[in-house]
């Protein structure tokens, strides 16, 4: 019993010793080798995201394989590219792109627009914006830049005035300078944002998940906008922004079968 | 250490009223725990083959109970919960509702800890208990809960620290708290001197929570 489970331990090394030596040989898909076509590791987090790698991965031109990373959360989603362990992620928006640069020296650059959507807020009670009750409750994003992103679209429609000196896309809620009809801010993750639905007064949200309650920005956003400042970026390193990879990487995220995977989507529009 | 300072002046407000957050939703629980849980794991100790008051069916509901929920990944079940929540506390965002799951979660737990502590008493107990014909509540006031009291502060202690960190993901909800604070203030924007700062308090947190419970534990061990 104690020798097999040596043998165990010994294998089991051995396969970490064997996935980290792959992993060491080819940091991103770097390395190319003349034969085997080179291997761009691509990060995303969730669908649409992914779907749009994979038809990428279909379309790639050239010496090129493109493989889909799939993690689980968008910052995790640019450590491991600003470490080099994947070529490129398609996984967020500039803004919340610069908050990953600032905080970490990072060095990453967004070198193709591939979708966007409109934002919108919504509402089980109200038809109209001018409607909304005093003391009514907002639930918007808890992250920074898509909780800027909601409470600018707020103040475009005079629910709330912001701090004239503040970034509005960097606007937090200690922001608000005037809120006349007293909204009270509940502030959750995108994800919990489809079940305050059911008991906020008002709701931001992504088309790509309102459409589980069978809602469309167009037909049923109060109040929407569409910022090409916010359309979901294919991002890599700096140092590898111009070279040849690149080049086939954004050709690839560009291409017809991309196109397909958007339209066919219904919630999100090309962004090139 | 002037970042330090920097640190406290900008966020020691909002890092104080995260704390009283956790502090409400650690309280609330623990009630459950003690007036909820502390009878169910003695109800799943007495009802078992050979128990005091043997009875298969309640035992089996309450195993089952417990099973069921201590199987729930925590942050689903808080998922989970949200039309339970919004049916019985009317809303399921914010503090109070982010405690409603966290009090089944604390009573399946210390049920648990309840029932483990209370087999590690001597057979005897049981056994004597029986042969003077003491009354089932005789036998929990007089002789179990005695015997048992020291562990089951201890068993207390540690379900108060798996309580607080369970309260760290209620920001799902909006339930708010030190580690949904760490999170969005420190984690998400990157400011990791303010995360580490408040992995640091909440470290002292349960350190403090150890301290107290384990002196209690030995002060009420009559052994």
């Amino acid at each position: 019993m104690k020798k097999s489970r040596v043998g165990m331990l010994a294998a089991a090394l051995g396969v970490a010793l064997a996935v980290s030596g792959c992993a060491a040989s080819a940091p991103g898909g770097e390395k190319k080798d003349a034969a085997a076509p080179q291997v761009l590791k691509v990060a995303a987090v969730t669908a649409p995201m992914t779907d749009v790698v994979k038809a990428a991965g279909e379309a790639i031109e050239g010496d090129y394989e493109v493989q889909l990373v799939e993690v689980g959360d968008y910052i995790t989603a640019n450590t491991i590219l600003h470490s080099g362990d994947v070529y490129a992620n398609f996984s967020q928006h500039i803004p919340y792109m610069e908050t990953f640069n600032e905080g970490n020296d990072g060095t990453l650059v967004g070198v193709q627009p591939v979708y966007n959507f409109l934002i919108a807020f919504y509402s089980k009670t109200l038809d109209d914006i001018a409607d909304l009750p005093d003391g009514a409750t907002i639930a918007i994003p808890d992250d920074p830049s898509n909780t800027g992103r909601a409470l600018k679209l707020l103040a475009a429609h005079d629910v709330i005035t912001l701090d004239p000196d503040v970034d509005p896309y960097a606007a937090t809620v200690k922001d608000v300078v005037d809120n006349p009809k007293h909204v009270e801010f509940l502030q959750v993750p995108i994800a919990s944002l489809n079940a305050a639905y059911e008991e906020a007064d008002l709701v931001f949200q992504w088309p790509s998940h309102i459409i589980a309650l069978g809602l469309t920005p167009q037909k049923d956003g109060l109040i929407t906008e569409l910022d090409d400042r916010f359309a979901l970026n294919l991002v890599v390193q700096k140092k590898d922004a111009e070279s040849a990879a690149t080049a086939a990487l954004k050709k690839a995220f560009t291409s017809d079968q991309v196109r397909e995977v958007i339209e066919g989507n219904g919630t999100i529009q090309t962004a090139w | 250490m002037s970042w330090l300072t920097d640190l406290f002046a900008e966020y020691g407000a909002a890092i104080a009223k995260s704390m009283a957050e956790t502090g409400y939703m650690m309280l609330a629980s623990l009630l459950a725990a003690v007036l909820i849980g502390l009878p169910l794991g003695m109800t799943v100790y007495l009802t078992e083959r050979g128990g005091i008051a043997e009875n298969r069916a309640v035992n089996m509901i309450a195993n089952l109970y417990i099973n069921v929920v201590r199987s729930f990944p925590f942050l689903l079940l808080v998922v989970f919960f949200i039309p339970f929540t919004r049916a019985v506390i009317g809303t399921s965002f914010g503090t109070t509702a982010a405690t409603f799951p966290l009090c089944f979660v604390a009573v399946a737990i210390y049920a648990r800890l309840t029932e483990q502590i209370l087999r590690e008493i001597p057979t005897g107990i049981p056994l004597v208990a029986r042969a003077l014909g003491a009354t089932v509540p005789q036998a929990v006031f007089r002789m179990l809960l005695p015997e048992a009291r020291s562990g089951l502060v201890y068993a207390l202690t540690s379900a108060a620290i798996s309580l607080l960190s369970y309260s760290t993901v209620l920001g799902v909800v909006g339930g708010g708290g030190i580690g949904d604070f760490a999170m969005r203030y420190g984690y998400q924007v990157y400011n990791d001197n303010l995360m580490y700062l408040v992995i640091v308090i909440i470290i002292m947190c349960v350190l403090a929570i150890q301290a107290i419970g384990h002196r209690t534990s030995v002060r009420l061990d009559h052994r």
